[in-house]
């Protein structure tokens, strides 16, 4: 493929695509076709991702078949990976097909999939956290410095403050934490909202002039 | 509308223009050769090289996530930053013949990370050594992608685990799990609400626009550099608009406030 | 056990204290009084002054797995609203959002709410919405092209709340944003607030994981977002204010009691550590 194809013309895509939604945002009216146009523009990003969907299914079915063809390390659990995924494509489909196109994040099987199967486990593997916090703080929470120090304190004092107990311990106990929460975090996230905006706005002023192109793909 | 801008946006047009034409004049002046703007050393990116190294010493790969990113959301540039340090990261997997495993959460970025792999590995001399296997879909979700990520990181005993792009809840999981395979662990995230995990639970950390340099950071490029230098001259503006703004509304004066309304 | 094994427990010894701390209250409740937070009393007081008739979006932007924290938050507000007469206005902007929205407004509203004489009137239902920020801005840019049917397939132009009344931001008369992530609050105040005439127009409040809420004081300190309800305490404080307003059932109590020993546990843990590690450091070892 020629570089024209695989490198200026993308270049020149992402840049015309930029410049018209910074137009569209900022000069087009709300509610005017023009405004509607690039709507419906970005709206077309969303049958790209949704074809993606597609190789990634495709690329998951193939190293999973590949490692069970081959009996592969852990070609067992491989064999589960797809069998779940075939099975809720099933599930799926037939929910599509006895409840029509509209219902279908509403359909009964899939909702009966995702209340008894998925939720559970999601809100299983959300409650680890509650371990992981545990131990990260037994592990990293040390005097090795000022900053940690500091870091220490703070830590100590919001774990007491946003909790009951903390305020049965001492009254003051929740006030700090709403102080440390409202001045010195605020100012502290402000900060870091403003650079990262600043950091993405030039990231993207490099991608449109083309200057950061990483993820294009071999030049040749 | 107000001056042919949007209502509640001409504020932001204006510091969106005023940021754009300091990141550009500054680009302009380092590629010229009229400035020569220095960064700072990023601990994390530096760590990358040893990183690879101790996996070929090792014997035992690197596994590489550029967090719940795809390239249609809000934190698009996370995840473009991220690709951009596994570009740098796989060349290097490349020359030192260690094994690298990139794990994508949204399909449309596989197709990117194939190429820009296969790019890195060309840029090595290796084309040959790369493998799209290595490259391994773990499905959309979040919880379900962590925990196969936690998995392959425990079953390949990897030596180093990178984590570079948008991180949600699984940040912490990933960290303090890796951290129990004894691999080094080098994580960078623009999610405010994530970095403090990461500061904590990985060896090195980068915080907010790190991120973002990687890219001019690890190509040395002068207009990628220069583009950097201009982020801090808008940061410098920022703290000058909210020094000016702060004295002139305490002496009663609001129309720069009043103008931020606009 | 040397000194230095303080600092270098299993943390498997940690896990099972957590969980036998953690598991006590909930089965004993230690029935701790709850301090009432300044972001959460502003939650209470701004939509306590909303008109019976106003209009209220909520926003169920969450999944099962911050279920615990966000839910009872949303669904403490749906009760708040519904009693105070508001019009509400419900949807997801997350697809797992959805079942758990259709949850909370049968719980609060009936078990066959869509079907009732007030659905169409003073509630409705849109479910999932897509689109994620450009779905919120297009919501709140004109409410019926965002999605032109409710979560039932019912077409919004049968629906007189709909139709004639909640046809875009300029309506909305509150915003609450039960968030874990995104698309969530920052994409509200993006994409709705800030494009619709700012805070004085479109008021927020939140409800967020505590993880999050963090973040999003730098918006709360500049008045863009009202009131923010912090996780599972910010839950318990809005349903203690409830309890003394309008006898709404107070259920947090054991899971907050769980809560606090939880955090006392892990600040014990990090004593601990702190010990072994001063202690091994004052002998001249390494931690």
């Amino acid at each position: 493929m020629s570089l024209v194809v695989k490198r200026y013309i993308p270049l020149a895509i992402t840049f015309v695509m930029g410049i018209i939604m910074v137009i569209a945002t900022y000069f087009l009216e709300i509610g005017s076709p023009a405004r509607d146009a690039t709507t419906l523009l970005t709206g077309t990003v969303d049958v790209i991702v949704a074809t993606a969907g597609v190789i990634g299914l495709i690329v998951l079915l193939r190293h999973h078949g590949v490692n069970v063809s081959r009996r592969g390390k852990y070609w067992k659990y491989s064999t589960i990976t797809i069998i779940g995924v075939i099975t809720y494509l099933i599930v799926a489909v037939y929910g599509v097909a006895i409840q029509g196109r509209y219902l279908m994040v509403a359909s009964e099987p899939v909702s009966w999939v995702y209340n008894q199967l998925y939720a559970h486990m999601d809100a299983t593997i959300f409650s680890l956290l509650a371990f992981f916090i545990a131990s990260a703080a037994y592990r990293a929470f040390r005097l090795r410095s000022l900053e940690a120090s500091v870091l220490l304190l703070v830590g100590a004092l919001m774990l007491l403050g946003r909790a009951p107990i903390g305020g049965v311990m001492w009254e003051g106990f929740p006030n700090i934490a709403t102080w440390l929460l409202n001045v010195p975090n605020s100012a502290g996230m402000r900060a870091i909202t403003i650079g990262i905006a600043i950091g993405a706005i030039l990231l993207a002023i490099r991608q449109l002039m083309g200057v950061e192109r990483g993820y294009l793909g071999p030049e040749r | 509308m107000i001056y042919g801008i949007n209502d509640g946006l001409v504020a932001s047009f204006v510091l969106l223009i005023v940021v754009v034409a300091e990141g550009l004049i500054a680009l302009y002046l380092s590629r010229t050769g009229r400035a020569h703007p220095k960064i700072r050393k990023i601990a994390g990116l530096e760590a990358i090289e040893e990183a690879v190294g101790r996996a070929t010493e090792m014997g035992r790969p690197i596994t590489y996530t550029t967090g719940l990113g795809g390239i249609r959301d809000q934190v698009y540039y996370q995840t473009i930053a991220g690709l951009n340090i596994l570009g740098y990261t796989a060349e290097l997997a490349a020359k030192y013949n260690a094994r690298l495993i990139y794990f994508p959460y949204d399909p449309t970025i596989i197709p990117m990370a194939v190429d820009v792999m296969e790019q890195a590995y060309i840029r090595a001399g290796k084309s040959e050594a790369f493998n799209r296997d290595n490259i391994q879909y773990l499905g959309g979700d979040q919880f379900p992608w962590a925990f196969g990520v936690l998995g392959a990181m425990h079953r390949e005993q990897s030596a180093a685990n990178i984590h570079m792009g948008p991180f949600w809840a699984e940040s912490l999981i990933l960290s303090e799990s890796g951290f129990y395979t004894g691999a080094i662990q080098i994580a960078g995230t623009a999610n405010y609400h994530q970095i403090a995990f990461f500061v904590v639970a990985a060896d090195y950390a980068l915080i907010g626009e790190e991120l973002m340099a990687a890219g001019a950071y690890l190509s040395k490029d002068p207009t990628s550099i220069g583009s950097l230098w201009g982020s801090d001259w808008a940061k410098i503006t920022s703290i000058a608009l909210t020094i000016l703004a702060v004295l002139l509304t305490a002496a009663g004066v609001t129309a720069l406030l009043d103008f931020f309304a606009l | 056990m040397s000194i230095g094994s303080i600092s270098k427990i299993d943390r498997r010894y940690l896990y099972i204290l957590l969980f036998i701390a953690v598991s006590i209250p909930l089965l004993s409740p230690l029935k701790l009084p709850i301090p009432i937070g300044e972001h959460a009393k502003r939650v209470y007081d701004l939509t306590e002054s909303l008109t019976a008739g106003d209009i209220v979006i909520e926003s169920f932007d969450f999944g099962p797995s911050t279920r615990p924290e966000n839910y009872p938050q949303a669904k403490g507000h749906l009760f708040h609203a519904r009693e105070l007469g508001l019009k509400v206005v419900a949807l997801a902007f997350w697809p797992s959002g959805a079942p758990i929205g259709e949850e909370a407004l049968r719980e609060v509203y009936g078990a066959d709410f869509e079907h009732s004489s007030e659905y169409g009137q003073t509630v409705v239902y849109l479910g999932y919405v897509p689109g994620n920020e450009v779905g919120m801005q297009t919501f709140g840019d004109d409410t019926s092209t965002a999605k032109g049917t409710d979560h039932w397939g019912t077409s919004l132009t049968d629906l007189p709340l709909m139709r004639d009344e909640c046809r875009s931001a300029e309506d909305f008369d509150l915003w609450a944003e039960w968030a874990s992530g995104t698309p969530g609050e920052q994409q509200v105040i993006q994409f709705v607030q800030g494009r619709h005439g700012g805070p004085s127009a479109v008021p927020i409040v939140v409800g967020a994981t505590a993880v999050s809420v963090s973040g999003m004081m730098n918006f709360y300190t500049s008045g863009q977002i009202y009131g923010i309800l912090n996780g599972l305490a910010g839950a318990g404080e809005y349903e203690f204010m409830l309890n003394i307003g309008y006898g709404y059932p107070y259920e947090q109590g054991p899971s907050l009691d769980a809560q606090s020993l939880g955090h006392v546990l892990i600040l014990a843990f990090i004593v601990l550590g702190n010990i072994g590690y001063l202690l091994t450091r004052s002998k001249g070892g390494k931690s």
